[in-house]
Parts: structure tokens; sequence; C-alpha cells
């Protein structure tokens, strides 16, 4: 719908899907689901430049695709860490953006979260525009807030479960709560997860493993587009009450024999 | 003289430049992005520095990531 972008930093985006860079089974597929997506704004990783798997450059190849690359600063497990990556993605490919994650363990792979604020802070202080990855905690996306995020990136559920929607209530109060776009991360697994989280309010969403396990990819892309467009316009045609008991849709007056 | 790269212990010749050793990693550095002892190297120091003993160096670029 026109006049329905989504700003992130100084950013305009007319796709509310973002979308990651990993475990396609080829690059042509992540192209084409990039494509089918519509999204314009796809997550990288920072790793050690191995001369034996050097391939064609992904950053050339995803702005090739015309979308903005958001580097993230997953396997960081401290604040400094965190914060290392983001000058480096800077340093590296010019951009202030970062999708900040700061890891607590390697089994759940949820957020610290003292070391996410801390990281947070230091990022916005040096510059950065900062979308944290965090736990669906009201009360922590709150303070991330007040540290100056850009965004908010909650999660439905762990990292690659595609689980879904787990807390619906709290990813509701995260976006009554929040002046910046709520854009949510991690844990969907499929169409309709993206549809309710649209129709709960949030602003985005981020998936890789939902549409790059699924067993036609390309194919996902094409639903979650059609269903963040779906959950979207739902939000906004706000849905009718819910009730406890039934009320006909058929008028009952002039009903014969009664 | 003996510095760690990308987490491997490297001999390396003394006066090696930054950018001799970035070069022997990949030949398109234009998204590479250089850490020094856990500082960002900024690009245009790597043809002007050179690796001291000890020195703990990480060459990385963008990759896939979710």
């Amino acid at each position: 719908m026109s006049n329905d972008s989504l700003r992130i930093g100084e950013l305009e985006l007319h796709s509310r899907v973002l979308l990651g860079s990993a475990i396609y089974p080829s690059t042509q597929v992540m192209l084409d689901c990039l494509a089918a997506s519509g999204t314009e704004m796809v997550t990288v990783a920072l790793r050690r430049v191995n001369p034996a798997t050097e391939s064609e450059s992904l950053y050339e190849l995803l702005r090739g695709a015309g979308v903005h690359v958001l580097p993230n600063t997953a396997g960081c497990y401290t604040a400094q860490d965190a914060v290392l990556t983001a000058q480096l993605a800077r340093e590296g490919i010019g951009t202030e953006l970062v999708k900040l994650e700061v890891i607590a363990d390697d089994q759940t792979l949820l957020p610290d979260t003292a070391g996410l604020l801390q990281a947070a802070d230091e990022l916005v202080r040096d510059g950065f525009v900062v979308l944290p990855y965090t736990n669906d905690d009201p009360v922590l996306a709150r303070r991330l807030e007040d540290i100056g995020c850009a965004a908010i990136m909650p999660l439905a559920a762990p990292i690659g479960s595609g689980l879904g929607v787990r807390n619906p209530h709290n990813l509701r109060l995260i976006r009554e709560r929040a002046e910046v776009p709520v854009i949510v991360d991690a844990g969907l697994g499929t169409a309709s997860d993206v549809a309710i989280v649209f129709e709960l309010g949030c602003d985005g969403v981020l998936l890789n493993s939902a549409i790059a396990r699924a067993g036609n990819p390309v194919m996902m892309a094409q639903a979650v587009r059609a269903a963040a467009a779906a959950g979207r316009d739902a939000f906004r045609a706000r849905r009718m009450p819910r009730k406890h008991h039934a009320e006909p849709s058929t008028p009952t007056k002039g009903t014969p024999w009664r | 003289m003996r510095a760690r790269v990308n987490g491997t212990e490297r001999e390396l010749s003394p006066g090696t430049h930054i950018d001799m050793l970035v070069r022997e990693f990949t030949a398109d550095t234009k998204t590479v992005a250089v850490a020094l002892n856990r500082a960002v190297l900024p690009r245009k120091e790597w043809s002007t520095l050179r690796v001291q003993e000890g020195d703990d160096i990480e060459i990385i670029a963008p990759f896939p990531g979710g």
C-alpha cells in the first residue's frame, strides 16, 4: 500500500520483509528468494577471509540485487566483540547500520541482555544505527529504545527453531510502548507466523531459516511476501472485537415460524 | 618474526606490510576490514604499517549470515 513504508534511521523501505543471506541451497536460490520476497534489506555476517573458499563477493552480489546490506554481529558473546565487529563492518562496507547480536550461549542463542545494553550504548554513541536482536521483553525493549536504538528486534522464538510466535502478548506490548519500528527476528517458521506478527501491529520481520530451509525456498519467499501484506492490511483494517458468545450474522428479524 | 593471522601463528618476514598480508588472502579487498590487536585498522594505514612481533591480525569480510 502506498505511504506505508518502514523507516529505519534515514532509510525508507517499501518492503517490511528483511532476509538473511545464509544456508540457501545455492547462491542463485538466494537471489531468487530475495526477488520473490520483495525484500530491500539483507543481513550478512563478518567472518575471516579464507583464501580456499573465496568466491564472488557477497556484498557485490547483494548490492547488485538492489538491496541494502545489514551487517550483523552473530557469533559475538561479549559487548566488546560485538562493538569491534560492527566497527569492522563499517570499515569494510561503509555502513553505519548494524544488527546487534550479543549471544549468551550456544545452546539457547538467546541474547546476553547486559552485554546487549552495553554494546548498544557504545555503538549508538559511536554513530551507528543500531538494530538490536533482543528477548521479547517489553522492559528491555524500552531500555534499548531509550539508549537510542533505531529499531527493536525481538525474537518470536529461538533462532532457527521455526516455532513461530511464542508470546504474542509480549510482542504486542513491545509494539504498543515503542516509538521506533519493531521488527520480529528469529524463530518464525512459515507464512502464517509472519501474518500473525503483522496482525499484532509489528512493523517488520526478519527471516532466514524459514525460507532457506523450506522444501521450496522461492515459493516460501513468495508466501512470506503475501503473508506480510495480508497481515499488515489486516492490522490496518482493525479487526473485529472478539466475543465470547455467538452472534448471528444473518438478520433474525422476519425469520419465518418465529 | 611471529604474528597471529586469522587465528593461526605465522612466521612473517620482517617489514611485512598489512597490505601484503591482506593480498595473500584475497585479491578482492574492496569489502575487507582488518583488526590489529583488537582495534580497527583503517584501510589507508594498510600500506604504511608493518607487522610487529606478536601482532594479532584479523582479516575479515562479509559472509552469509542471518
